[in-house]
């Protein structure tokens, strides 16, 4: 096999822990060049856990869990190292980076298992189920809002291949068939082709970042007075979704940290009930706390208790969250309705209110709309924008990016228009990566659907 | 008598297979419907042209004959492309059509153990899949021990001129009946193609005054590598130009084009149109190219380039002469379709023996390509292979990677083909290393090891190659210093340099060429200009070539992959139903060569070698147990 694959081997968008997993000759050398811990890894025994920091240029970009598994004693009986994140899947993408601008390569789906398969480590039996795996459409059968975004993501891209076709084309028509009688493509004309295909590519490759939403989860804070029912509502969260990662201990101490999903988009909750039921709002040191919380999370869940007044508390709450998105919640409406709808929205003015009983069940689908709505705030659905939310695919739109641009300086400086196109069939070949690829027998139907050839 | 190698046909593809087999000590036999038919071009008077000139230069260079006989008779020589990069230059010459074939019977009779004979092949005799001789229409039986078959389109041939037909291998000729039955006897599936000429006229009736004439190169360049120079009297060719008037002809007979009635179901070449299709494909173009090329030095003929048809003979008459100069015209032989029989390619293995039938080779038009230089590139590659299982050797495959005929026949035996397949750059993926001016560096050594190119052929190629790297290493150790060099930039306008750079550095310079830089060169031997030529093409496009070649092992690591010729592909449940039949169905011979197949997705090669690896496996557990 050779090169050193690298994946993160947990489900993307899923779990607040990470795992950075690499194989190959090379997995120990390049995560030395990365770790910085009381032994080199080189030196660790094998399956021990240390305690380290993934370090680049000088920049700190996790406090991780390390083990080393050395050849043949492994899934794959090479040497594999598993780096284990603590930061959240943010952190986890730059460790990946890291390594991949080490020199590993990303792996292709089911590698690790085919490695394993290739060095004995399972029988045909297992390594069919790979293979069944690698060959499905879907893989893992991922949530709804990916795949159906993949769905557009694959009509953008597949534009793209097609604009680059048909540049090809009225290349190769100037190449192999210089003898006809027909107009041939002018440097200018090639350059905007060019420099149009490059912006659009360009404009992909940055939709990764946009993407963070649907790898990394939207971090949302149910904040409120003790007992206005965040539990409750938690409960009720998670009990509805099925799709619940176990809870882990977050960096906050004393909080707890939930992963769930609405409508395919990946929710980060912290229920800051956990401290808030002993600590007094008003006293300083829970108040920074809840501040912490605030700042942090990108949207927050106000909890109100209906059944009462509005309290000191609530309004106080009102101003501290002010600037930030919110969704009020009117609890308990199952008791006696006390509470004034009007005050509340003349105190948390714009935000979007939801009425429910979180004990009862009652006004959950309500809830998650607007919880959806407020994420997606311009009113588009995830699915219609093409965002890339895999690192592959980043990773063959970013070399066809490099390789056009290599066409366009290819142009610029002069050179016969075969370069480009070499360069330009590269660019295919890594954009084919993605959504399948495009043979010269593509291009001569183009040439030959477009043009007057032949004497 | 009982011969090794039986060539059945005289055509481009069958010339070079007798020529190889009997130059590799084989004793041949070449069957042909017409002996004075020998290396007849039945289409246009020329050889080469884009991509298929660097054919010739690659047949050439394996020690085929094309190039040699085209150095000897062509009446004009040509460089395409030659504005372009060195990549898609490609050599092309107008032909003495009769003196071409002259010359290559000449080559063909000179060999001592290589034997002509007239005669109709109506089946192949075959025993137990293994073909042991052929039957000619007299009832003759011919042993031999390999038998390559170059029928061009004379299988079943059927000629189209308006709403007549006939059979006939080419105007003129009979066609081949009975063998295309034979070969379905045997199992084989075959499909039919249509390809088409032009008019030919009367030279003393065509005006080439009011035409614009076309001149060959002033430094002709051979096709050859072994032909020094050519000494040759160019011939001009004349460019005029269908008009407005010729279309409407054409559309107004449109109900008597076999083409647009229905009469021919052969599928036509994309890339050579007749002139009606133009017409009526593209009705916006008001006028086409016409080319008048001279026939020979000894006939007055021309061959009217661009106006292939199978329109009625009085519509071909009619249409010449709205053509300016062609007022007058008198057609000498009408133009025509001709349908045929081919045989569907992926049946062949890379070698261009059947898979199904031992000792079995096909050749050139009958494995669906068009064009005298794919036929012979195939006939070449047929008849080498044919000598090496005589002797009982290896086949011999050229990759793609290594020559454009490696791109011809992998394309045929993996992809097939639907139209009459014609080679382009665009189809070599490695076209910025394949080039026709590096031919002789690429594959003179395998010419040389089946002892087709001799061995002082072969000690001066590799002289070439010693003297084009101490050349390079030359340019890039030796630095010129801002005085000298900013003499010759500052005459050439360009940015003169301030610190001292080696000559390879002012190389890179797209507008510097290697004769630029001789004056700063120093005293050494000065190098030839072939040299002087792949050293600039290196330097110049170093980092593209080196790009080119890292593509190139990419691609070497999945040919090494194997696919054993029984691998059970059925019982493979993983992969796609599209990849598992058309898997079965070519049975590749490398991961390569699979990847390659229409269908068969980057999923399916990851199973393929999940089970390859499986294989692996328990055939060395098998061989551990032996051991014990």
């Amino acid at each position: 096999m050779g090169e050193t694959i690298v994946a993160i081997s947990t489900p993307i968008g899923m779990g607040g822990i990470g795992i950075v997993r690499l194989s190959g000759p090379e997995s120990i050398r390049i995560a030395d060049t990365l770790f910085v811990g009381k032994k080199r890894i080189s030196q660790l025994p094998t399956y021990r856990l240390t305690y380290g920091k993934i370090v680049e240029d000088g920049k700190e970009l996790d406090e991780v869990l390390i083990s080393v598994m050395k050849a043949p004693h492994s899934y794959t009986t090479e040497d594999v190292v598993e780096i284990n994140c603590h930061g959240g899947l943010a952190a986890t993408t730059r460790v990946l980076e890291a390594v991949l601008r080490r020199g590993a390569r990303l792996a292709e789906p089911g590698e690790f298992t085919k490695r394993a398969f290739l060095g004995g480590r399972i029988d045909l039996l297992q390594a069919e189920a790979v293979a069944d795996l690698v060959s499905a459409k879907t893989g893992l059968g991922l949530e709804t809002a990916l795949f159906q975004m993949r769905g557009s993501l694959s009509q953008r891209i597949n534009s793209i291949k097609e604009r680059l076709t048909r540049c090809l084309s009225l290349i190769e028509v100037g190449l192999d068939f210089s003898d006809e009688d027909i107009d041939f493509l002018e440097t200018e004309e090639l350059l905007e082709i060019l420099s149009g295909i490059l912006e659009e590519l360009q404009e992909l490759v940055k939709s990764f970042e946009r993407g963070k939403i649907l790898r990394e989860g939207v971090k949302i804070a149910i904040v409120g007075r003790p007992n206005v029912g965040k539990s409750s509502l938690l409960n009720l969260l998670l009990g509805e979704e099925k799709a619940i990662v176990t809870p882990i201990p977050g960096t906050t101490r004393d909080s707890i940290e939930e992963w769930l999903q609405i409508d395919g988009i990946p929710f980060h909750v912290i229920d800051t009930a956990g401290i808030r039921e002993t600590d007094d709002l008003i006293e300083l040191e829970g108040r920074k706390r809840t501040e912490f919380h605030i700042s942090d999370a990108e949207l927050l869940v106000v909890m109100l208790d209906a059944s009462e007044e509005l309290q000191p508390e609530d309004r106080l709450l009102a101003t501290m969250i002010k600037g930030k998105k919110a969704l009020v919640v009117l609890n308990k409406c199952d008791l006696k309705k006390v509470l004034d709808k009007n005050a509340v929205s003349m105190i948390y003015g714009g935000s979007p209110i939801v009425e429910m009983s979180a004990l009862k069940g009652w006004g959950l689908e309500e809830f998650n709309e607007d919880l959806v709505s407020l994420v997606m705030e311009d009113g588009q659905k995830l699915a219609d924008r093409p965002v890339i939310t895999r690192e592959r695919h980043k990773e063959c739109l970013q070399r066809a990016e490099k390789a056009l641009k290599e066409a366009y300086n290819a142009v610029t400086s002069g050179l016969s228009f075969e370069y480009p196109a070499f360069d330009i069939r590269e660019a295919l070949g890594s954009i084919g990566e993605v959504v399948g690829e495009v043979t010269s027998e593509d291009i001569l139907d183009e040439i030959f659907s477009s043009f007057c050839i032949g004497k | 008598m009982d011969y090794d190698v039986i060539v059945v046909g005289g055509g481009h593809a069958g010339c070079e297979a007798a020529l190889a087999s009997v130059r590799m000590g084989c004793s041949t036999l070449l069957v042909t419907m017409s002996i004075e038919s020998i290396a007849q071009m039945s289409c246009n008077p020329a050889i080469g042209g884009l991509a298929k000139g660097h054919l010739v230069r690659e047949i050439d260079a394996l020690g085929g004959e094309m190039g040699r006989v085209i150095d000897q008779t062509g009446i004009q020589f040509k460089m395409l492309n030659r504005s372009k990069g060195p990549a898609v230059w490609s050599p092309r010459a107008q032909a003495d059509r009769v003196a071409y074939r002259t010359a290559m019977r000449r080559e063909l009779e000179r060999q001592e153990n290589l034997w002509i004979k007239q005669a109709q092949v109506t089946a192949l005799i075959v025993r137990h899949d293994e073909i042991i001789g052929v039957r000619t229409e007299s009832g003759e039986e011919i042993r031999g021990h390999v038998v390559i078959l170059t029928p061009g389109t004379f299988l079943n041939g059927l000629i189209h001129i308006g709403m007549t037909s006939f059979p006939a291998g080419r105007a003129g000729e009979f066609p081949a009946i009975g063998l295309s039955d034979s070969l379905r006897e045997l199992g084989f599936r075959l499909g039919r193609l249509k390809t088409g000429t032009s008019p030919r006229v009367d030279g003393r009736t065509v005006n080439l005054d009011v035409m614009q004439p076309q001149w060959g190169d002033g430094d002709p360049q051979p096709f050859s590598y072994r032909t020094d120079r050519l000494e040759v009297e160019q011939l001009p060719c004349y460019l005029t130009r269908s008009t407005p008037e010729t279309h409407r002809i054409i559309r107004g007979a449109l109900d008597r084009s076999p083409l647009y009635s229905g009469k021919i179901v052969g599928t036509g070449p994309r890339y050579c149109p007749s002139i009606e299709v133009k017409v009526v494909r593209f009705p916006e173009k008001e006028s086409h190219q016409i080319f008048i090329e001279p026939e020979g030095r000894d006939t007055t003929e021309v061959y009217v380039n661009g106006l292939s048809t199978s329109l009625p003979e009085d519509i071909q008459l009619r249409a010449l002469r709205t053509i300016p100069g062609m007022e007058e015209a008198e057609i000498t032989r009408p133009g025509y379709a001709i349908e045929y029989d081919f045989v569907l390619p992926t049946q062949l293995h890379p070698w261009l023996e059947t898979k199904s039938i031992k000792n079995l080779f096909l050749a050139g038009q009958i494995n669906g390509t068009s064009g005298y230089e794919e036929a012979a590139a195939q006939g070449l590659m047929a008849g080498i292979n044919a000598s090496l299982k005589v002797r009982g050797e290896e086949p011999f495959v050229l990759n793609r990677s290594e020559a454009y005929i490696g791109v011809l026949i992998d394309d045929l035996v993996t992809k097939g083909t639907e139209e009459p397949y014609r080679m382009f750059t665009s189809r070599a993926e490695y076209r910025l290393i394949l080039r026709q001016d590096n031919a002789d560096l690429r594959l003179m050594k395998y010419g040389h090891r089946f002892g087709l190119i001799s061995d002082e052929e072969y000690a001066s190629c590799k002289r070439k190659r010693e003297n084009i790297s101490s050349e390079i290493a030359l340019l890039k150790r030796r630095r010129t210093n801002p005085t000298n060099a900013n003499k010759i930039l500052i005459e050439r306008g360009l940015s003169p340099i301030k610190e001292p750079e080696t000559l390879a550095q002012l190389l890179r310079r797209p507008q510097l060429r290697y004769d630029d830089l001789i004056p700063l060169r120093g005293d050494e031997r000065p190098v030839d200009p072939e040299v002087a030529h792949q050293v600039q093409i290196e330097i110049k496009y170093e980092g593209y070539l080196k790009r080119q070649l890292s593509q190139v092992e990419k691609f070497k690591e999945m040919e090494r992959i194997r696919l054993p010729e029984d691998l059970d592909y059925e019982s493979m449940k993983a992969l796609s139903k599209e990849a598992r039949e058309k898997l079965m169905l070519i049975r590749p011979e490398s991961l390569g060569q699979a990847s390659r197949i229409p269908g068969v997705r980057s999923a399916d090669l990851s199973v393929l070698l999940i089970y390859l690896q499986k294989l692996k496996r328990e055939r060395n557990s098998r061989g551990d147990r032996t051991r014990k």
